[in-house]
């Protein structure tokens, strides 16, 4: 079995009985990262270390009734979620879909035909990020820093827990934090209700595009700091930069496996030159261990 | 005549009157059930459309509303333990074949597609149950006199026929 972890012990009791059998025949001991599932291809279970197919095809029926399962049987309700591709379940269980998109009046309105699920086994650290709150602060004041790392390096975790430091006063003065998490992944909202310890002192601005989050958190909320995941596009670089103009930090992560890398993404090279950050931070994975170099920007 | 005759005269002809009357009144609530499992149905369009609700808190809505509520609290119960909709709602009671039919097909995949999808699988069921009703309400001017006034006969007649 994949562990007891209640929320992966959820997600086993969607699956046809068949897989989730051969599933719960695997050892506990697997720290799986992620399960993918494919329509026709064996389950693929993801770890740090590797991967490992098990488990018999999800048929196409089997896939849509998966998709609605997931969706507790309403998949209209979700529909806004799965445009992005994902739906967040309940305990902050992230699911990548992907199938064929309906498109309507040239607009991703949803899919049809899903043939893949990708459920991506979010762990909480609580206290990872105390080690980091020294380079992340300078005075007592939070420092806008860029977080990158390679897909999978642990950016989220060490986000999620950055906000609970500066927002429960881990190192630093308790600030006013807010979160513009456009895939739910930082606070795993559900009906509203974070599934992650985000501190006491912040906000949450879910499944909204990242820019416009940005900019109606800075109008609405106050905030002291504001911590997002994965920019990438100018908009949000914009959005980043106009927080900093507002006496904002902001401390934001974004794919990249080297600084030279990172600092060659156009819009991310503007918000740098423009001073929306002070710091990079560099995260390196190593099975569990992560190490972290930091540099002024 | 004797008292026994006129007794049994009189018997039978109630018999008849009440037959009709029940039978009239079985109709009647037949016609009412249809009415307000459409006005549930409607209720039902407007919380997916609008509210974008999932469909187990609607039936648990539908279920507080007051019309048909113990049939939608079994829905309500039955999606929380994880079956779909077309697995959880049990044909309505009451209803004829006709339009048990009609929400046998909306019921049968609600929930699976995408909210366009939804609204037009409701609303053609809608329309289906507004037709019939009407049909049945329009059935029941004409033939609810009908079978009251051929149930009097019939007990007037066998009256008759025993005195």
């Amino acid at each position: 079995m994949l562990g007891s972890d209640r929320r992966i012990q959820a997600v086993l009791g969607l699956l046809p009985e068949r897989i989730r059998r051969e599933l719960e025949a695997l050892p506990a001991d697997i720290p799986a990262e992620e399960i993918r599932f494919r329509t026709g291809r064996p389950v693929q279970i993801v770890t740090a270390k590797g991967d490992l197919l098990a488990g018999s095809a999800l048929s196409p029926g089997e896939a849509k009734a998966l998709l609605g399962r997931l969706c507790g049987h309403s998949v209209y309700a979700r529909e806004e979620e799965l445009r992005l591709g994902f739906i967040t379940l309940e305990g902050g269980l992230r699911v990548g879909v992907c199938g064929r998109p309906e498109v309507r009046g040239g607009r991703i309105a949803g899919l049809t035909e899903v043939s893949s699920f990708n459920i991506r086994l979010m762990r909480e650290a609580v206290g990872c990020a105390e080690g980091v709150m020294p380079l992340l602060t300078e005075g007592g004041r939070p420092l806008s820093c860029l977080i990158a790392a390679p897909p999978g390096g642990g950016k989220t975790t060490l986000l999620r827990d950055i906000a609970r430091c500066f927002s429960n006063g881990v190192g630093t003065p308790p600030r006013r934090v807010a979160l513009a998490d456009e895939r739910g992944e930082l606070a795993g909202c559900v009906g509203g209700e974070p599934s992650f310890e985000i501190g006491s002192r912040t906000d949450v601005m879910d499944l909204c595009p990242k820019a416009e989050a940005i900019s109606m958190l800075v109008r609405s909320m106050s905030p002291e700091l504001i911590v997002t995941d994965e920019i990438g596009g100018p908009e949000d670089a914009e959005a980043v930069a106009e927080a900093a103009r507002c006496g904002v930090a902001v401390i934001a992560s974004a794919h990249a496996s080297s600084c030279e890398e990172i600092l060659r993404r156009g819009s991310i090279e503007r918000a740098v030159g423009s001073g929306a950050f002070s710091r990079l931070i560099m995260l390196r994975r190593s099975g569990s261990r992560l190490s972290v170099s930091s540099f002024a920007l | 005549m004797s008292a026994a005759r006129l007794a049994l005269a009189a018997g039978a002809f109630a018999v008849c009157a009440v037959f009709g009357a029940v039978r009239r009144a079985e109709r009647e609530a037949g016609r009412k059930r249809l009415e307000s499992v459409s006005a549930d149905i409607s209720a039902l369009r407007v919380k997916l459309a609008d509210g974008r609700l999932p469909l187990g808190r609607i039936a648990s809505e539908l279920a507080a509303s007051g019309q048909n509520a113990g049939y939608w609290r079994g829905v309500s119960e039955a999606m929380a333990r994880g079956l779909s909709f077309g697995e959880a709602a049990p044909p309505v009671p009451g209803l004829d074949s006709e339009a048990d039919e009609i929400l046998r097909s909306l019921f049968a995949g609600l929930g699976g597609g995408s909210l366009r999808a939804e609204e037009e699988r409701i609303e053609r069921a809608e329309r289906g149950l507004r037709a019939l009703l009407e049909r049945r309400t329009r059935e029941l001017e004409k033939r609810g006199g009908l079978i009251n006034s051929l149930s009097l006969l019939a007990g007037l007649a066998a009256a008759l026929l025993i005195l």
